[in-house]
């Protein structure tokens, strides 16, 4: 008989064979349900509901840290970004480049999310505006925040105002009350944690911090060699403990679903590539594999979302991979 | 009160999965869908009507409303196309070194009236004037496994075509040199019940594509004509239409709303090679432009090419028009 597992995440292309059972993991019956990552997040460091889960790869790290040891991770990481091109500013501000961010008032979601974690380490180690020198006005509410979860004290200098709960970032910024905001996910009635709704990116008081994210991408790619990854998995431990073989086994599912996502993009892409609307390099670069899963593959990714977060303040010390991955999982 | 129940048979693709993953609903409808690969639906559809709507080959739809089978109505659902004159294949021994150099020459073809080998004949006569009487065929599927067994097509006059038997195939010949090339090439999956290939000709040492740069020639044709040409699109049964003419348009909406998602997943599945600068803005821009459509207004030009080319190739005695093929209640739309 199978074992039964629970299992809560996202919808994206890479999950999506998992959701509609094209993929299955070996003596496991896979019970997927799509939630919003946000809450999907608090809900699990609240009350651990899914047997396994997305996870924020910031506040697993931060748990860890604090001795929580009711997961561990899986190297599956279905999501990443350029985070720091998400950037938004008011026009009024006097933002033109990332160094004017210095003694602006900053909107974020939530202090700790891995998103922003990589946006305040990209203005620190390539603009050099360091976190102490924005204030940081954090939207989430304490009783529905990763941060009332998981709980840290901001390091000495770092200034982190609550949002009032009539208003929101969204709403601050356009009122001129916030300069500018990181991570911006405006709420569209699926979470029960994100509250604004306003769409920031197309309003016409507001220009991206980065006005060509392409240009942006290739830059960062220079200092930076990798992808920033803000989600892996998790399973509970005791789950892992009972059943050590099931890690690897759904860590497999994950790996065939990767490889129909790839299949999927070139059979999604292939009309505009036939019709010659695509420059002629774009087919190449279509067929390159960019998500992979995996230790091998991610771990410069890793290792600096734990140097980030240390240096953020976040945990009191640089987290070792070795300390968030299954064992059985950190050769692949 | 119960939802009709419908049977449909189609290929997978991005523009079908939402209707396999019922991610959408035909209203009053209840879909039943079967994946069948192209060639062995449509002769499973012509020689037994297997599925209340399927995916049907325009070439053999033409075919058979001209010679009076009066089965089907088409729904403008057009769930794949190819610019397949590009993909021809030739032996590089053969001193083929552009289109009019196949005059002559002996090409293999899977069906002789598959919509694909019609598109590319009509563009090698159209474009480069190779006439279809310049070619001698060589068929690979049997009588009683083809289009052309379903539907009783004989060689139009001045048209030579030979049947491969059945322990040969088009890939063996081309390789042990018995033909020039492959107008139209498709390897058999396992299981396959219509085509016999198994070689990856393509790859074969002593086989080259006829157009060096295949991806060119189909930017110049389209470029040239803004033709996409369609080989499939979907049929309903007329004995199910008569009774329940609202399924038609009910239908066609749902396979609008499916290529709608197609639309969204597209851009979801190339969001992180642009975001990690792999593709620039301007391929991101064009990635986010549908170039699909479903519909009589956006295909009427590509339709009616293939309804000219059918007749030109003497596969219908006339040119069938579009009003003859598809339910009227679809035909503005």
């Amino acid at each position: 008989m199978n074992l039964r597992l629970s299992l809560g995440m996202s919808t994206n292309p890479r999950t999506r064979p998992v959701f509609e059972k094209k993929v299955a993991a070996d003596g496991i019956d896979l019970v997927p349900t799509h939630v919003h990552v946000a809450e999907l997040f608090w809900r699990q460091l609240r009350s651990a509901e899914f047997d396994v889960a997305e996870m924020s790869m910031s506040t697993l790290m931060m748990a860890v840290a604090q001795g929580d040891d009711r997961f561990i991770g899986l190297p599956i990481f279905t999501t990443r970004r350029m985070f720091h091109t998400a950037m938004v500013v008011h026009k009024d501000a006097g933002i033109n480049k990332p160094e004017d961010l210095k003694g602006k008032r900053v909107g974020v979601p939530e202090y700790q999310q891995t998103s922003a974690l990589w946006t305040r380490g990209v203005l620190k180690h390539h603009f050099g505006v360091e976190d102490r020198d924005m204030e940081h006005w954090m939207d989430r509410q304490p009783a529905h925040s990763h941060r009332g979860e998981v709980g840290f004290t901001p390091p000495k200098g770092v200034i982190i105002h609550q949002v009032p709960g009539d208003t929101d970032i969204g709403e601050m910024l356009l009122q001129r009350r916030l300069d500018a905001v990181m991570s911006y996910n405006p709420a569209k009635g699926d979470s029960a944690l994100d509250r604004g709704s306003i769409d920031l990116f197309n309003h016409p008081e507001t220009k991206p911090l980065f006005g060509d994210k392409h240009a942006e991408a290739l830059r960062f790619k220079k200092i930076w060699d990798l992808y920033p990854i803000n989600h892996g998995m998790v399973i509970k431990r005791e789950i892992f403990e009972k059943y050590p073989w099931a890690a690897l086994n759904i860590y497999k599912a994950f790996e065939k679903a990767n490889e129909i996502a790839e299949a999927q993009r070139m059979e999604h892409t292939e009309y505009h590539i036939e019709a010659g609307l695509l420059p002629p390099e774009a087919k190449k670069a279509m067929a390159t594999q960019v998500l992979y899963h995996g230790i091998q593959h991610n771990r410069k990714s890793l290792e600096m979302v734990s140097q980030l977060s240390h240096e953020q303040g976040l945990t009191s010390r640089r987290v070792k991979l070795e300390e968030l991955f299954a064992p059985s999982t950190m050769e692949q | 009160m119960a939802n009709l129940q419908l049977s449909i048979g189609m290929a997978s693709n991005p523009r079908t999965w939402p209707v396999f993953q019922d991610q959408m609903k035909a209203e009053g409808i209840d879909f039943v869908p079967s994946p069948v690969r192209a060639p062995e639906l449509f002769w499973r559809q012509l020689s037994f009507a297997d599925f209340d709507v399927s995916e049907m080959s325009m070439s053999s739809l033409m075919m058979s409303v001209a010679a009076g089978d009066d089965r089907w109505m088409a729904l403008p659902i057009f769930t794949t196309r190819r610019m397949f004159h590009a993909g021809v294949l030739v032996r590089k021994d053969r001193g083929i070194n552009k289109p009019e150099d196949l005059k002559g020459k002996k090409l293999g073809v899977p069906d002789y009236q598959q919509t694909a080998a019609l598109w590319t004949r009509g563009v090698l006569l159209h474009d480069f004037g190779v006439s279809d009487k310049d070619i001698e065929f060589f068929m690979e599927r049997t009588p009683d496994h083809s289009h052309a067994g379903a539907v009783g097509f004989k060689a139009p006059p001045g048209v030579r075509i030979n049947q491969i038997p059945s322990e040969k195939n088009i890939g063996d010949m081309v390789v042990a040199g018995e033909l020039d090339g492959a107008l139209y090439y498709i390897k058999a999956k396992p299981g396959d019940m219509t085509d016999r290939s198994t070689r990856d000709l393509a790859a074969h040492p002593d086989v080259k594509l006829l157009f060096p740069d295949p991806l060119a020639e189909g930017v110049r044709y389209y470029q040239k004509t803004g033709i996409y040409p369609i080989n499939h699109g979907m049929v309903i049964k007329r004995s199910i239409y008569e009774k329940h003419p609202w399924a038609a348009l009910n239908v066609l909406k749902a396979f609008e709303q499916a290529n709608e998602i197609a639309e969204k997943h597209r851009m979801e599945h190339v969001e992180y090679h642009v975001g990690f600068g792999l593709l620039g803005p301007g391929a991101a821009k064009a990635l986010a432009s549908p170039i699909l459509h479903h519909g009589i207004k956006a295909n009427r030009k590509t339709l009616e090419m293939a309804a000219q080319m059918s007749n030109e190739q003497g596969l219908t005695p006339r040119r069938m028009t579009l009003e003859e093929l598809f339910a009227p209640n679809v035909m503005d739309r």
